[in-house]
């Protein structure tokens, strides 16, 4: 059996291929389990596939923002809202195939449309990378001259979501009377 | 090989499928969140492969790609912490107890 000779682009195949398949992997991982902190481990496992991706097509800062963001962030705050909730509501009710059924043709049709658009479609070619023009410094720079009104835009609404989610959350009421007997009001 | 366009599309739209059938089929909150971020990740895939295989500038499809990590921040932050409340509210994080509005 002849062993390939490595090379940078079967290196370069073989991660991409591993990347791929751990983001799929994940995201039904994600989906598909029953408990909630499972399916958030699959989205830690998509997260890093995701920003795997976003390496090998030569952002290193997309990819630094996506695991401090997404896996650092949104990941841990989620588990923060699923260890604050009971633990008797992790376990869903398991699904009936009249709601499974609609939902994944739902999904797979709507990836088939986007596949067709994709196979008709043209796209302008690629420019040839430089490394000069997918430098850090370049998004900076960007970031304060073409974009500076919507970089402002972020920050007040982040701001905004930060003071809201505060509020929201630690509001205190009277517990609702649905909660206490059970019953809906008429 | 696989090192063009038409894979990073074929994943991105994959991963947008899968979060789709995520927030129609899940019944728990917090999962359904788990859903959409997962499509905004495929919109973030998207966004990248567009910036290195068909675009003018790179710069620009990166800078679009920080703004949708920095809307979806927020998005889960606002999000949770609804989740929070409904469920100091109801003791529950399932969508089947949010139905005072059905008609």
């Amino acid at each position: 059996m002849k062993v390939p000779e490595i090379t940078p682009e079967l290196l370069q195949d073989v991660s991409l291929g591993l990347l791929i398949v751990m983001t799929l992997a994940g995201a039904v991982l994600a989906v598909s389990l029953r408990k909630v902190f499972h399916n958030l481990l699959g989205f830690g496992l998509a997260t890093i596939g995701v920003a795997g991706v976003s390496l090998m097509l030569g952002s290193e800062f997309v990819a630094l923002m996506q695991l401090l963001i997404f896996l650092g962030g949104i990941a841990i705050a989620m588990i923060f809202a699923v260890m604050m909730s009971t633990p008797r509501e992790q376990s869903e009710e398991p699904r009936t195939m009249a709601a499974v059924i609609p939902a994944v043709v739902l999904g797979v049709g709507f990836m088939a449309v986007v596949c067709w658009m994709m196979l008709e479609g043209t796209f302008p070619k690629a420019v040839a990378y430089s490394k000069e023009a997918w430098e850090v410094k370049k998004l900076g720079y960007l970031l304060l001259t073409d974009y500076e009104l919507p970089f402002e835009a972020i920050s007040v609404l982040l701001l905004g979501a930060i003071i809201g989610s505060v509020l929201v959350a630690r509001r205190t009421r009277e517990p609702d009377p649905i909660a206490e007997d059970g019953h809906e009001r008429v | 090989m696989f090192d063009d366009l038409g894979t990073y599309l074929l994943l991105s739209s994959a991963l947008f499928a899968v979060g789709l059938i995520g927030v129609l089929l899940r019944r728990n909150l917090v999962a359904m969140l788990i859903g959409v971020e997962l499509m905004l990740n495929a919109v973030i895939i998207n966004l990248v492969a567009f910036a290195r295989y068909a675009g003018a500038d790179p710069g620009n499809g990166q800078i679009f790609a920080l703004f949708v990590i920095g809307v979806a921040a927020a998005e889960a932050a606002v999000g949770l912490s609804i989740i929070l409340a409904v469920h100091k509210a109801r003791g529950a994080i399932s969508v089947d107890t949010l139905e005072e509005l059905r008609g």
